[in-house]
This record gives C-alpha cells, structure tokens and sequence, in this order.
C-alpha cells in the first residue's frame, strides 16, 4: 500500500528541486499594475481608456501583467471624507499584495495618490495622465513620478475660432467644477491672459448654475463665440449635471457658435477645437508602465507631453456654413453624412467594374459579330459571283456551241452538199469509159458520209431541231438516237402540255436530258432508263431513271456534269435533286418554272 | 407543153449556183432568192409551180415561209432542202404544207425526179430520211417514199 504514495512523493520532490521549474516560475512571476481612475467604472471616458491601454499593455514584449482596477468615484462620493474612506479600503485591500506600478488617471486621483500613495502602496512608483497647467504636476514630478501631460489647446483653439469667425467681438468662457476651485478658469487666464484686449473681450462665465448659465448665454451680444471647457453642477433636485449634460442644455439655446477642447464633446453640440481625448494618452501610459515592469525607473523616464489635436463636428461646420478648407491641416471631421459613396463604395466599385467588364464583352461580342457580317456578307457576294460567272459560262458556252455548228452546217456542210450535187451533175454528163462512173460514185458515196458527219457533229453541238420542232419531239428523237446507238433502251413520257415553253427553259431541260442520259449510258450499266416530262401548274418536272448501279450522292463529286447540271436549272430558279443509293439505280428529278423568269 | 416554172430559195451562194445549174437544164428557173420573207414575195408575184427552198434561211426559215405562203392560198408545191436527216421535222414540215422533203447531200439525184413527183399530186422524202424514220423512236408520220 505504501508503494505508491512513496513513489508519488519523490517524484514531488524531484520536481519541485528541478531548477528548471524554478526559473520558469520566477520569470512567470506577473508584475502587476493597479490603475486608479477618477470617476467610476461605467464612465464612458474610462471604458475607452481601459481598452485602449489594456490593448497596449498585452501586445508588447516582456512578462505578464496583472492589471488592478480600482474607481475613486468621486462622481458618486465626494469629499474629502469619501476619500479617506477610499484610502482606508484601498490600504487593506493591497496590504500583503505587492503592486509594481500605480497609474492616476487624471489629477484628481493623481492628487489622492499624491496624498495617500505611501500609506496604500508604500514606494510603489506613480504614472499619471493629466492635463497641463495643472498645478500638482510640479510637485508629482518631484516626487520621482512620471506619465504623460496632455497640453490644453485654449489658446489655438481660440485663435481657431476667431479665423473662422472673423469679426468676433465677444468671446465667453464656460467653466466650472464642484469644487468651484475655478481651476478651469485659472488656467484659461493663464493661457489667455496676453489676448490683445483691443480684438476681443474674454469673459468667464464660472461656477453658474445651469438655469443661470442658459439664461445668461441665451441673450449673448451679436458677433460672440462660447469656449466651452468644463462645466460640472447639481441641479435644483440636487441631481448631477456632467459636463455633456451642462452643454447640452445651452446648445439649445445659445446663438453662438461654442468651441470646446474636450474630445467627447465633439458631436453633442459644439463646433469643435484643439481637443484632447483621455484615451488618446493611454497607449503611452501603458509603454511607461511596461519600461517600469521591465526594471526601468520612474524618474528615469521624462514626462511626455501629447499635444491637443483639432477635430471637428461636419454637422456644425455646415451650420455656420464653415467651408472644410479653411480648416487646420490634419483635422478630424468626426459625424459626416455617410454619402451613398460612402455607404456602399465596393459594391458600387464591383457594380460598376461588372457593368465595364459586361460592356466590354458586349462591345466585343458586337465588334466580332459586326466582322463575321461583313466575312459572311463578302462571302455571300463572291458566292454569287462565282454563281453569276458559272451561270454566265454556261450562255456563253452555249452561244459558241450555237455558233461553231451552225458554221459547221451553214458553211462546211452545205459545200460538202454543193460538192456532191455539182458530182451528181457530172455523172450524169459524163461517159462511162474506164470505170470513171464507179469512180464518180464512190466519190459521191465518200462526200455523203463526210456531209453526215459533220452534220451529226453539228447536231451535237446544238440541236437546230429543239429550235424547229420544239423540246417534246427533240427530246424523242434524241432518246431514239441513244437507244439506237448504244444499245440502251431509253423510254420517253409526256405528261402534260409542254408546248410553247420559252427557249432557254426548253435548252435547259433538253441539256439536263441529255446530260443525265450521257451519265446513263456511262455509269449506270443500266439496259433501260425512262425520260419523263411532267407538267404540275407553273412547274415543269423532269425524271431521268435508270435501274442501274446507284451510287453514293453524298460522296464526293467528280467531273463538271452535274454542277452544270445544277447551274442551268438554277439559272432558271428552278431546283435539281439526286436519289440514289449504291446497288438501288438512280433518278435525277429537276424542277424548273414554265414561265421564264423575266 | 409549157416548162415547169420554179422559183430557187437559198441562201448560201454556193448551194444556189450548184442548184441552178441542176434546175436550168430541165425547168424554168423564176427566179432565185437568198431569205424567206423574199421567198414569200416573189412567190405572191411569180406564182411559180413549184418552190424549192432550204429550209433554214434568214429573216424567215423555210418552214415559216411555207405556211405563210398557204396562208396566202398559193397553190405552189413545195419542196424543202435540209441537212437535217429529222424525222421530227419532216412531219411538221409536211404539216405545214410542203409536198417534198430532201436531204441536200442527195438532191444532184433527186432533185429532178422530187419536182417530177410533186408535180404529179405526190408526195416525196428522201430515203435517207425513211430509213431513219424505220430505225427511229417510231413516231408517226404522213410520209410517203415516193408517192
């Protein structure tokens, strides 16, 4: 049974020997700093200040710090009694706790610290935040203590005033503690005692009750100005008036334009000023309490001074119709009107960015597609040229064919004719000696075989007959030529009046015929095809079918008969279709008006 | 017995000499024209007995000037010169109204004997033409050899 709690003991011992843990404990040991505040917890001032030197305190280097709160709150319990009373809890609350640094913020507790450090926390070093001209700071210093002295901007704010307020005659200076120890007022003169008398005439108003003070700036001269700089009272139910209370109820009121040097007084009625803010020093009292924690000595450290700062109210600037620019450089303009700008800046930024980027895709997509109208159009425009020249090829060829077989028939042929006439002729007057008439007969014989020749080669070129005896008959008669001469049984139907169509729908089809008949008689291996001419209305139909070999219509074109094909039915605005299929024979079907199109 | 009067249309130079000289030993050349209008004019002034006219031929074909020619009422008979072995063509020739249709290349033989024929109320063709008819696609025709 004893086994485990001996062995639970040694290594309690070995550890707590280690030195090891024993300098990490001595270096976690927190320093730790007891901040004493002026007014109680809740005051706004002191939330702000808490923050911000908490925030400064925790973010630098060095060990740990205990932070240790504690309110005067003389707001609640004034008096010097009060005080003792703080003192006395204060002094057994840290008697066996070791406090490195204490911290006043403002002179009211600077002066408690001042009076009773010794007895709360004997030797324990002092930092203060207080305001200048504040007649303890001398002794405070003296007493090995430091912090920081914020400056009070009477002067400049009053200078301030009057550039804006050019004219001024009357400025008034509202001032005033519980104490009513006028020592608002004592550094006001002091700072402003010097003013040239003969510009402007200062006057206090100290220590009035608030009644009296509404009263009193209420019915202020013309061309005046108000320096507001504290004002604390009890009202006639013996409520406290804070400082914000006491201006409130005399911005309502008063005709001219107030200026304040405190911070949080921007924004509940005056204009502005050189002002100072309580957390504005808090973030370099908590660095001095840092240097102080690390082992730095109070006295070592020198005071620092933080300047007042000119903020404004946008609300007020515009009421007095006070332009931004005519405003110190660095100036902060607290209660602007949030603009739409303002308010919604990235979603108007993305709103407009996607508009852009929208529009330039637009303007893009029109800019490509106004390129591939002119691509297309251009295209359109060479395909009908090419349309126009094929169409024109095919008149053309036509015209020559015309031409050479009628040179052909009314030139060669008709000598050959006249050759063989004039023979006839001399056969008839000439005596048989020799064989001379075989002879002659033979010539004739060879003279008529040259006559048909050209005059079938003739007919091949451009049928005369189409012209003489119209498309049914040449048609026939040309199936019949075919029929006889390559031994392929063509047959022909009619089917319809076909009379009187104009010559170039005639040509055409004739043309059509005969080409498809050639291609026929070429590929086909067809023994019979048919030839029919249909009449539907205004349309005339031509078939030419075979039950031959077939083919892939599809497939890749050879040779310029069928695109001729097509051209001339096209040229005629008619249309041309090929059904065919490999081993199931083919059928040509073209259809062309009967009425010429001009 | 008066001469048979003939009136000679041609237009090609060579064809009409030829043909002169084959009309002038046997008939009574009227006069020889070179298109069809002319044709039509000189058969309304001349009325010959029989005309002898190629069948294409300016300004009015052959066939053309024939029926204007029935249209007129002349009882000319006409013979059609062509170098055209159609069988189409002969038929509507015949239609129109002419009485003999003859290849060019054997007019030398039967020129004089296809005159003879229409003379007599008959019609002629050539054979070259009958032949084809036969091995043709068979159509029609009112054609008759010779007679």
């Amino acid at each position: 049974l004893g086994r485990p709690r001996a062995a639970a003991f040694f290594a309690w011992i070995g550890l707590a020997l280690c030195p090891a843990n024993l300098a990490a404990q001595h270096a976690a040991a927190p320093k730790k700093v007891l901040v004493l505040y002026w007014y109680d917890k809740d005051y706004p001032a002191h939330v702000r200040w808490q923050e911000s030197f908490l925030a400064n305190l925790h973010s630098g280097r060095g060990g740990a710090i205990e932070y240790y709160p504690e309110y005067l709150e003389t707001n609640r319990f004034s008096g010097e009694n009060q005080l003792r009373v703080k003192r006395d809890y204060l002094k057994r609350r840290y008697a066996d706790r070791r406090v490195d640094v204490v911290v006043a913020v403002t002179h009211v507790a600077l002066d408690f610290l001042l009076k009773y450090r010794d007895e709360i926390v004997p030797h324990t070093p002092i930092v203060f935040l207080v305001p200048s001209r504040y007649s303890s700071v001398k002794s405070a210093i003296r007493s090995g203590a430091t912090g920081i002295v914020t400056l009070a901007g009477y002067r400049r704010t009053l200078e301030l005033a009057l550039r804006l307020h050019p004219g001024t005659e009357h400025v008034f200076v509202i001032s005033g503690t519980l104490e009513r120890d006028r020592q608002f007022e004592a550094m006001a003169r002091e700072e402003l005692g010097d003013y040239d008398k003969r510009t402007v005439q200062i006057h206090y108003l100290t220590d009035l009750s608030p009644d009296e003070l509404v009263s009193r700036t209420k019915n202020l001269p013309e061309r005046s100005i108000v320096l507001y700089v504290w004002q604390q009272a009890y009202n006639e139910h013996g409520k406290l008036l804070e400082s914000a209370d006491v201006l409130y109820s005399i911005t309502r009121t008063t005709p001219a334009p107030i200026y304040g040097l405190s911070g949080p007084r921007v924004g509940q009625g005056i204009v502005g000023g050189y002002v100072y803010t309580l957390e504005s020093g808090a973030g370099r009292v908590a660095d001095i309490v840092r240097r102080i924690a690390g082992g730095e000595r109070a006295q070592d450290i020198p005071v620092e001074y933080a300047p007042a700062f000119p903020m404004f109210d946008a609300r007020q600037l515009r009421r007095w119709e006070i332009s931004e620019d005519s405003l110190p450089a660095g100036s902060i303009i607290r209660f602007r009107d949030l603009t739409i700008w303002g308010l919604y800046r990235w979603q108007i930024i993305g709103f407009i960015s996607f508009c852009l980027v929208e529009a330039f895709l637009i303007v893009a997509l029109l800019v490509q597609g106004a390129r591939r109208g002119r691509a297309e159009a251009e295209l359109r425009e060479s395909h009908n040229r090419v349309q126009n020249l094929a169409g024109r090829l095919i008149i053309a060829q036509e015209e020559e064919r015309k031409h050479i077989a009628r040179e052909l028939h009314d030139g060669l042929s008709q000598q050959v004719a006249a050759l063989a006439i004039g023979l006839t002729g001399l056969e008839r007057h000439l005596p048989d000696t020799n064989g001379a008439r075989a002879e002659l007969m033979s010539l004739d014989n060879r003279l008529n075989e040259l006559s048909e020749h050209v005059r079938s080669m003739s007919h091949r070129l451009h049928s005369s007959t189409l012209e003489h005896v119209g498309l049914a008959d040449a048609l026939k008669l040309h199936c019949s030529e075919l029929s006889e001469q390559k031994g392929i049984a063509v047959d022909f139907d009619i089917c319809g009046n076909i009379e009187s169509l104009p010559s170039d729908t005639a040509l055409c089809l004739y043309r059509v015929a005969q080409e498809s008949l050639r291609n026929v008689v070429k590929h086909s291996r067809a023994e019979r095809a048919n030839v029919t001419i249909l009449r539907d209305g205004d349309t005339i139909e031509l078939r030419v079918a075979d039950r031959g070999v077939g083919f892939d219509p599809s497939g890749k074109r050879e040779g310029l008969g069928l695109v001729s094909m097509e051209e001339r039915v096209r040229l005629l605005g008619g249309s041309l279709k090929v059904i065919s299929q490999p081993g199931d024979g083919t059928e040509l079907r073209v259809w062309v008006p009967a009425e010429s199109r001009s | 017995m008066n001469r048979t009067r003939v009136l000679l249309a041609e237009d090609n130079a060579t064809m009409a000499e030829v043909l002169e000289s084959i009309l002038e030993l046997d008939f009574d050349l009227v006069a020889t024209v070179g298109d069809g209008r002319a044709m039509v004019e000189v058969a309304r002034q001349t009325e010959p007995d029989v005309i002898v006219a190629d069948i294409s031929m300016p300004l009015l074909s052959g066939l053309e000037a024939t029926r204007q020619i029935r249209e007129h009422g002349l009882r000319s008979k006409i013979i059609l010169l062509t170098m055209h072995a159609d069988v189409p063509l002969a038929t509507e020739a015949f239609r129109a109204g002419v009485s003999g249709y003859l290849l060019k290349a054997g007019a030398g033989k039967e020129l004089i004997k296809a005159i003879h024929e229409v003379q007599q109320g008959r019609r002629y063709i050539s054979p070259a033409i009958g032949d084809e008819a036969v091995a043709g696609c068979g159509v029609a025709t009112s054609r008759g050899r010779s007679g």
